[in-house]
């Protein structure tokens, strides 16, 4: 049977350091007609590399050194052709398009996007007349449902907002009715109601056209409800490839088992354990020539070593798998697994001392146009914000982007003096004071930053970096005793001291939040906040962070304020919810509660459009839809800022504000009609 | 914590050192003209040091009977109309110009940094005022401003080392200003500040470091173009003064004697040539090194 697409033994090599390796070695996989596959591996594992590869893009260091691409309609080997040839060119864009995960920078902000589409029509479509190409154009934005294409056709860029330009990207992409579309991460950078419409958008086109739609991803969930069949790739190889369904339920490699355990999930109970990965990804250059997952393994034995040839066997019909154990070890291995003692998650001590009450905390930035910098205007960036947090909890804050939680973080942090509103911290208020009397509320508040990379200066070594706290407060009584005390920092967050030394560079992402964290402990703080401390980091990691922040308020009874956009990971760790829209307090109820019982439309919005790691699960689910984007928090609606996308919206939400109440239990909302 | 974990981490990170020490070189000495550029380099700077030691002759001994000759072996370069040796006036002038050089941009360098550093870090009216003072000393031509600075202070070594080092210094301002304002919005930045440091500790112990490369490089290439300003300064009359001789003083000596003995003039033209060209071929092998793409590989 010949397939649309057919991809066999694909190898990419990369020079660096004078030295060749291969980013990915032997892939093989194959796509039919309007077959929706997903690709799924943390970075590095070769997912784009293998993309980019058939459509023979890659670029110096790195070059296709072998493999055998046949695309229906073309004559022989894809790779056989030059680069520049006028088959490849035609291959690009015309048969196979591709879009890309930045909407920001993937459209030329200098074009009109009507002309940027029709470009990549006429291209691909000889004969076309102008008048044609400019209607099909048309037909083409009506198509991702951008409202009055017609008058859009002659907009730029830079006059939509993300979404709608990930809406051009893929109009662009299907516009000379490509057989198949590769979405290469391409709604990682989108809200998460944005994102559920652009894919469910997505498979509607496909369906409708017999498109094949590639879906390269690091999310298991969104594969869970999108793809049919999947391929895994880990460290340059597909390690197992089946049928959604049997990807999720007989699991064979131990590396997808390994992920499945790790991530947590929306519908998970709330004291189950996340199950990390050990260690690290291989380096290309420091792969084995055995399994590459072999380190990290539950399951390896010695045998694994022995066995060089890393392809796939059919273990079942219709799924494959790269490991070399039988079915029957694999099974035995699992049961021993599970009387592994992982230890219990790990016990709270929940307090009823308040340790932080935020009280109507406002904070509007002005704006400030012309040349004398007259005020203009205002962005209301927080408002009317109340919460409580007791010692010892948790509470999760989520949103969108642009919703208020960073500048909600910043204000209690004080790094901005809010408008208006106190910020009690064990009963005092430090919304109003002074820099200089901030001075002994400092070490008492920590904070844990999103970016691992850009959190840590490049010019201290990892213990100066720890230690600097101690320093500044005088927490350490002599040189002995701060070396002490950095060096148990360091063991607290599961690193070994003796790489204190060393400059962040030379650490990998998780390794240095966990410095991230060990700073932000340094001061023994009672309340850390944690802004989207693991979104920036592998699968396969963030479980291992999320654990050691248990486990550390544990011990320490810290509260904490959990800043993600993810809602499982959210769920996971908290205690309370607290969820946020265009800077106002839509919902606050305890993590169960939320969930199981969701009031504001929003949250119910918000919840419906995260995808569950599981198949079965995603298509029980009923899907609540919302119409439109977020909107710019300069143009917030009046009244109730969500009741122009609100299904249930009336007269009196675009009047009236509503104010947070509660609704029964301890669980408060934002709505006219809870 | 075992002994022998520990010993092995410390050695790891004594090789990683020793690696980006090593890449630095060896991205540096790739070029053979960079090589070469340095070598002559040193090679001018031991001859500016040892002057006492290698001029045949003391520079400033008047010989009424040897003027203006022409090379000879007694005198390889000739001598000028006093009949002083042209060598051991250029070797002994190599002193000022490198001296005048790398002070010069030091002051620059300094003041500049500080300055730009304030300005950026507290923004502002501080930013205000000393951008604007830095826009105001911009506009003048950086020859003009240094002789009319020339002519109110005087000659002499450490008043043109003063002089070009307050015209240069509004590069380091800018480069500086606009160093701090991009890192000053990084996280770390704002972690130090959430931890409690001064602003004085932030400054000097988080942003400074940090620009630390680009500093050094506009350095490594501005000592080259401060000493052609001093040769151009001293070649109008207004830089150091008679009988110290210096390279542009002695090119201007040698002027009236082009066409009977050009070698006088040549001379000193070639070795402030050589000495620039020298310099900023080495000041781009510098950038090139530093080039955070190439020091980030682990």
């Amino acid at each position: 049977m010949s397939h649309l697409l057919e991809v066999k033994d694909l190898v990419t090599t990369f020079r660096s350091d004078g030295k060749e390796f291969n980013a990915i070695e032997g892939v093989s996989l194959h796509l039919d007609r309007g077959e929706i596959v997903g690709i799924v591996g943390e970075s590095g594992s070769g997912k784009s590399v293998t993309m980019l590869s058939c459509l023979q893009l890659i670029s110096s260091p790195g070059r296709v050194a072998g493999g055998d691409v046949r695309l229906e309609g073309v004559e022989g080997n894809l790779l056989d052709h030059d680069a520049e040839s006028e088959t490849m060119r035609q291959v690009r864009g015309g048969r196979i398009s591709m879009i890309f995960q930045e909407p920001m920078t993937s459209l030329n902000p200098v074009l009109t996007v009507g002309y940027q589409i029709q470009e990549n029509l006429m291209l691909h479509t000889p004969g076309i007349s102008a008048e044609d190409a400019r209607k099909r154009t048309v037909e083409a934005m009506k198509m991702v449902n951008i409202p009055d294409a017609e008058s859009r056709f002659d907009y730029y860029p830079q006059q939509f907002s993300g979404g709608m330009r990930q809406r051009i990207m893929i109009a662009m992409a299907m516009a000379p009715r490509p057989d198949i579309l590769i979405a290469d991460e391409a709604t990682t950078a989108l809200d998460v109601t944005t994102q559920a419409q652009l894919l469910e958008m997505i498979r509607t086109i496909a369906k409708e056209t017999n498109t094949a739609v590639i879906m390269v991803t690091h999310n298991l969930g969104l594969v869970a409800r999108y793809a049919e069949r999947i391929y895994v790739m880990y460290g340059g190889h597909v390690v197992e490839t089946a049928s959604c369904r049997k990807i999720f339920h007989e699991t064979q490699h131990p590396y997808t088992r390994a992920l499945l355990r790790a991530i947590p999930r929306l519908d998970d109970p709330k004291d189950r354990i996340l199950i990390p990965i050990d260690g690290l990804p291989p380096v290309p250059s420091q792969r084995p020539d055995y399994c590459p997952f072999y380190a990290r393994c539950e399951y390896r034995c010695d045998r694994c070593k022995e066995h060089k040839d890393y392809s796939m066997k059919e273990v079942k019909p219709g799924h494959f798998s790269a490991c070399c154990l039988t079915e029957k070890e694999l099974a035995d291995r699992e049961e021993e697994l599970k009387h592994k003692d992982y230890g219990a998650s790990p016990e709270r001590h929940l307090t009823d001392k308040d340790c932080l009450v935020v009280k109507d905390v406002r904070k509007y930035f002005p704006v400030y146009k012309g040349l004398f910098r007259q005020k203009v205007g205002e962005v209301k960036a927080i408002e009317d914000i109340c919460f409580t947090l007791k010692q010892g909890e948790t509470l999760g804050v989520v949103g969108e982007s642009g919703c208020g939680k960073t500048t909600l973080a910043r204000c209690i942090m004080r790094m901005y003096e809010p408008d208006e509103g106190q910020i009690i911290f064990h009963g005092e208020d430090v919304a109003h004071k002074k820099d200089r009397e901030l001075k002994p509320y400092r070490p008492q508040v920590s904070m844990i930053f999103q970016d691992p990379f850009s959190s840590l200066d490049p010019r201290q070594n990892a213990g100066s970096i720890v230690g600097e706290s101690l320093l500044i407060h005088k927490l350490s009584s002599d040189r002995a005793d701060y070396e002490q005390k950095v060096d148990d920092l360091f063991r607290k967050v599961g690193m070994d001291p003796a790489m204190k030394d060393r400059v962040a560079h030379e650490f990998s992402g998780g390794q240095r939040q966990r410095i991230g964290i060990a700073r932000a402990l340094s001061s023994n703080p009672s309340l850390i906040i944690c802004d989207e401390p693991i979104s920036a980091l592998d699968v396969s990691i963030q479980a291992q962070i999320i654990n050691l922040l248990e486990k550390i308020q544990a011990e320490m009874g810290i509260s904490y304020i959990f800043i993600a956009h993810d809602l499982a990971v959210v769920k996971h760790i908290s205690d309370r919810i607290l969820v946020m829209y265009l800077g106002r307090v839509m919902e606050i109820a305890s993590c169960d509660e939320l969930y199981e019982n969701p009031l504001h439309p929003y949250t119910q919005v918000l919840l419906s459009a995260i995808p569950v790691a599981d198949p079965v699960i995603e298509e029980k689910r009923e899907a609540v839809s919302v119409q439109g984007e977020v909107p710019s928090i300069l143009k917030r609606p009046s009244g109730c800022p969500f009741h122009n996308r609100c299904p249930k919206c009336t007269d009196k939400c675009v009047k009236e504000t509503p104010v947070l109440h509660d609704a029964g239990g301890g669980h408060q909302v934002a709505c006219h009609f809870c | 914590m075992s002994q022998t974990n520990s010993k092995t981490a410390e050695q790891l990170i004594k090789e990683h050192k020793a690696k980006h020490r090593r890449q630095f070189l060896k991205t540096l000495f790739s070029r053979k003209i960079a090589v070469a550029s340095f070598v002559i380099v040193i090679l001018m700077i031991l001859a500016a040091l040892l002057a006492g030691v290698i001029s045949p002759y003391d520079p400033n001994v008047i010989s009424i009977t040897e003027r203006t000759q022409g090379p000879s072996v007694a005198h390889l370069l000739g001598t000028d109309e006093f009949g002083r040796d042209v060598l051991s006036r250029i070797i002994y002038g190599s002193r000022i110009s490198l001296v005048v050089g790398v002070l010069a941009v030091m002051i620059a360098c300094v003041i500049g940094t500080l300055a730009g550093m304030v300005a950026g870090f507290f923004g502002g009216i501080v930013d205000d005022v000393i951008s604007r003072i830095a826009e105001a000393i911009r506009v003048i031509p950086q020859v003009v401003l240094a002789i009319a600075l020339c002519a109110v202070f005087g000659g002499g070594i450490v008043n043109m080392a003063i002089i070009l080092g307050i015209s240069n210094m509004t590069v380091y301002i800018r480069m500086m200003r606009s160093q701090v304002l991009s890192i000053k919005e990084r996280d770390y930045i704002m972690a130090g500040k959430l931890q409690g440091n001064s602003s004085a500790r932030l400054m000097f112990r988080h942003i400074l470091p940090n620009s630390v490369s680009p500093i050094i490089v506009t350095m490594t290439q501005q000592i080259g173009g401060t000493i052609l300003s001093e040769a151009g300064l001293s070649f109008l009359g207004l830089g150091i003064s008679v009988p110290t001789a210096s390279w542009g003083s002695l090119v201007a000596g040698g002027r009236a004697y082009l066409l009977t003995n050009p070698v006088y003039s040549l001379a000193p033209g070639i070795c402030i040539a050589l000495l620039v060209i020298c310099l900023n071929t080495l000041g781009d092998g510098v950038r090139d090194a530093l080039d955070p793409r190439l020091r980030g590989e682990i």
